[in-house]
């Protein structure tokens, strides 16, 4: 049998604040509303996005110049400072073992400098600073980078499930025994860019989405960080840590369908689905709750709730976040994932933002009040363009 | 674990598969250089090694090549060169792992132009949907019907490093029996243009400085003709790599380019396999592939015949 793998530190950075505390006391209490944006120029205001304000200029003690990293990366920074603090582990007791950063995103990868971007394409001959600044922040080489250590680096493209691939492929890389540490997540940001495409897709809702609901009308954006330290239990006790969760299943499968639209069965989620459940080792009884992808698109809301609807046991909680954090999209699985634990931790499920009416077509409908959690296991789900399906199963384990 | 490759091919300037690749090698073809105007600094002109695309429809409906950018198409048809004798429920739990250096950036400023000459309300929805750095990924596993996990790794020239990993870990878990490992990558505009700004114009008569297209593309299992396996120490055999003392690089082949290592690798297949003569070189233990960056965690892989 394949060791256990523990999640030993845990951070994550949204609109609703940064760090476990305020995060989760937001999500209990008055969370922000989405708002227009305010960190980029653009024509489609009226289409409200969840920003992060206020990102950290230090890490470990070193300035992020915003010249050298983009948002993505400080953010991510902020989630892993946080991350290895809740660890225990100081970067300086990565540099012996094994250490793998597995990052997921979407604009991380990209040019989201659009100005510059206008001037080189009207044929001028702009300093090439914003693009050397794409080229120094691809997120898990950026991390590397300021830890200061040698790591192996995966930055995971997987569109809107980037992130709990990432997750899930820091289980694999720890179970075969090709790293003795992962740190795993993902970091995304709004800018014009994306902001400007999901809205050219008549996808975008321009109030706070409705998750599952009957009148849903589309997503929000948000920008957002969120990472796991994630180590074989054996290896996090030897060192002294207490393990509380531990990463017990991934299942992940293409649709191998449609470029935009999920499979009209849930194909591939279905399969992610029940990989995840059966490497746990559990049936979907066991679930205290599922924190689902919900973006309060059509498509995907009727394809995911349908397969839940099917899958799962009666009365199974589910919820969605993004009408806390909007949809931050190559982040999405990895900051859904440190929500779902830190509420676990506290024993309390939060209600599933904008959802009101029961829409047929879903067939599930999402808690609507705050209550308490019984069980140890939860399920978080990713879909993405492209056909991608992925899911985690955790569990809440004594200390 | 180790793994063992069933079939491999690579797609270039100089050509498509098995055969251009190791004429090239072997020094009967030369990659061709092309020319493109670059948008910034008034259109200045810039040489590169630009992936041969032309038997595009010989394996691909054009119906469904048609929107691919270059990205997507290379990866398209290095999948076509390997999957094409596989048996449809085989394709159907293959793992599919796509590395990229730059994945579909040509597309994100393309999507850009779009907002750029018709404004914010006016931007492509055609183009923003495969600005996605997986949509060669997506577009593999349509056309091929692949149902089995995955994944698109983008960290530039550590990218290829990180996939065969993950063929690793995958084949370790038993999530899949067998994995297609692509490598593709296109010559961003906007790469060129940095290119020409900080170090200028590359000599056109020199391509393994060239900026290029291309990619590569591993068929890997539990076995095979070839055994690929993870090595810390060198070995006694040739080294085929990007840099580094004593390591032999055939960058003149497929230039300058993020998947490089994948392009060694396929050296290394095709030596191995005998499909080219490299001369003066004992191959009886192998031969060693850098498979990561200088400077970046070693991952150095050593290939024989099983």
């Amino acid at each position: 049998m394949s060791a256990r793998i523990a999640v030993t530190g845990i951070g994550c950075i949204c609109a609703q604040g940064r760090g476990g505390p305020e995060i989760m006391e937001a999500l209990y209490g008055t969370p922000k509303p989405p708002e227009p944006p305010s960190t980029f120029a653009t024509p489609l205001a009226d289409f409200p996005v969840f920003e992060v304000h206020q990102i950290p200029d230090r890490f470990r003690g070193g300035t992020l110049d915003p010249d050298r990293f983009t948002r993505a990366v400080r953010m991510a920074a902020a989630a892993l400072d946080e991350a290895l603090a809740s660890a225990g582990l100081a970067p300086e007791t990565l540099r012996g073992r094994r250490t793998a950063i597995v990052m997921g995103t979407t604009v991380g990868v990209t040019l989201s400098d659009a100005p510059f971007y206008r001037a080189y394409a009207a044929g001028g001959r702009p300093n090439t600073g914003p693009y050397e600044r794409f080229l120094q922040s691809n997120p898990s080489l950026a991390l590397a980078e300021l830890l200061g250590i040698r790591a192996m680096p995966f930055t995971v493209v997987n569109a809107c499930a980037s992130s709990t691939d990432a997750i899930g492929l820091g289980l694999d890389l720890l179970r075969a025994g090709l790293a003795d540490c992962v740190l795993a997540g993902g970091t995304d940001e709004v800018g014009e860019v994306n902001h400007t495409g999901f809205s050219s897709l008549l996808i975008y809702s321009k109030s706070r989405c409705r998750p599952f609901d009957a009148h849903r009308d589309g997503l929000n954006l948000g920008s957002g960080a969120a990472i796991l330290v994630m180590e074989r239990e054996g290896d996090a006790r030897q060192r002294g840590a207490k393990p509380e969760f531990y990463l017990t299943g991934y299942g992940t499968a293409a649709d191998g369908h449609h470029l935009t639209a999920p499979h009209p069965e849930g194909r591939g989620l279905r399969r992610a689905i029940g990989g995840a459940l059966r490497e746990s080792g559990i049936g979907p009884e066991a679930l205290a709750f599922v924190n689902a992808h919900g973006t309060a698109t059509r498509d995907n809301d009727q394809v995911e709730g349908r397969v839940l609807s099917r899958m799962l046991a009666p009365g199974t909680p589910v919820i969605s976040t993004k009408g806390y954090t909007g949809h931050t999209l190559g982040a999405a699985g990895a900051v859904e994932a440190a929500i779902s634990l830190w509420a676990m931790r506290r024993g309390r499920l939060m209600p599933s933002a904008g959802f009101q009416v029961f829409d047929t077509e879903c067939g599930i409908a999402p808690n609507k009040e705050l209550r308490p959690l019984a069980g140890s296991y939860f399920l978080s789900t990713s879909l993405g363009f492209g056909g991608v399906n992925a899911a985690l199963v955790f569990m809440r384990g004594r200390g | 674990m180790t793994l063992h490759i069933l079939e491999w091919s690579a797609l270039g300037a100089f050509g498509f598969g098995k055969e251009a690749f190791a004429d090239a090698l072997a020094g009967r073809t030369h990659p061709p250089v092309s020319w493109r105007e670059l948008k910034g600094d008034r259109g200045h002109p810039f040489p590169y090694l630009k992936a041969d695309l032309s038997r595009l429809k010989d394996d691909l409906p054009p119906r469904a090549t048609r929107r691919m950018d270059v990205f997507g198409r290379i990866a398209a048809m290095l999948a076509a060169d390997l999957l094409r004798g596989m048996p449809e429920d085989e394709r159907r739990d293959l793992g599919l792992i796509v590395s990229t250096g730059f994945g579909s950036f040509s597309t994100n400023m393309e999507f850009l132009d779009s907002v750029i000459a018709q404004g914010a309300a006016g931007a492509s929805p055609m183009l923003f949907s495969s600005t996605v750095h997986n949509s060669a990924q997506a577009a593999v596993t349509i056309l091929f019907g692949l149902q089995g996990p995955a994944v698109t790794l983008s960290a530039f020239d550590s990218s290829l490093s990180g996939a065969f990993l993950l063929a690793d870990a995958w084949l370790a878990a038993g999530r899949v029996e067998k994995v297609l490992v692509l490598a593709s990558d296109d010559l961003p505009a906007l790469e060129a243009y940095h290119r020409l700004r900080s170090t200028g114009i590359p000599d056109a008569t020199k391509p393994e400085g060239l900026p290029a297209e291309g990619g590569t593309a591993f068929l890997i299992g539990r076995s095979g003709p070839l055994s690929l396996e993870l090595e810390k120490e060198a070995g006694a055999g040739p080294i085929f790599g990007t840099s580094g003392p004593g390591v032999r690089c055939h960058a003149r082949v497929y230039g300058r380019i993020a998947c490089a290592p994948g392009f060694e690798l396929a050296a290394a297949a095709a030596a191995l396999e005998g499909v080219w003569n490299p001369g003066n070189m004992d191959l009886d233990g192998g031969v060693d592939v850098e498979l990561a960056p200088a400077g970046g965690v070693p991952h150095r892989r050593r290939l024989r015949r099983a």
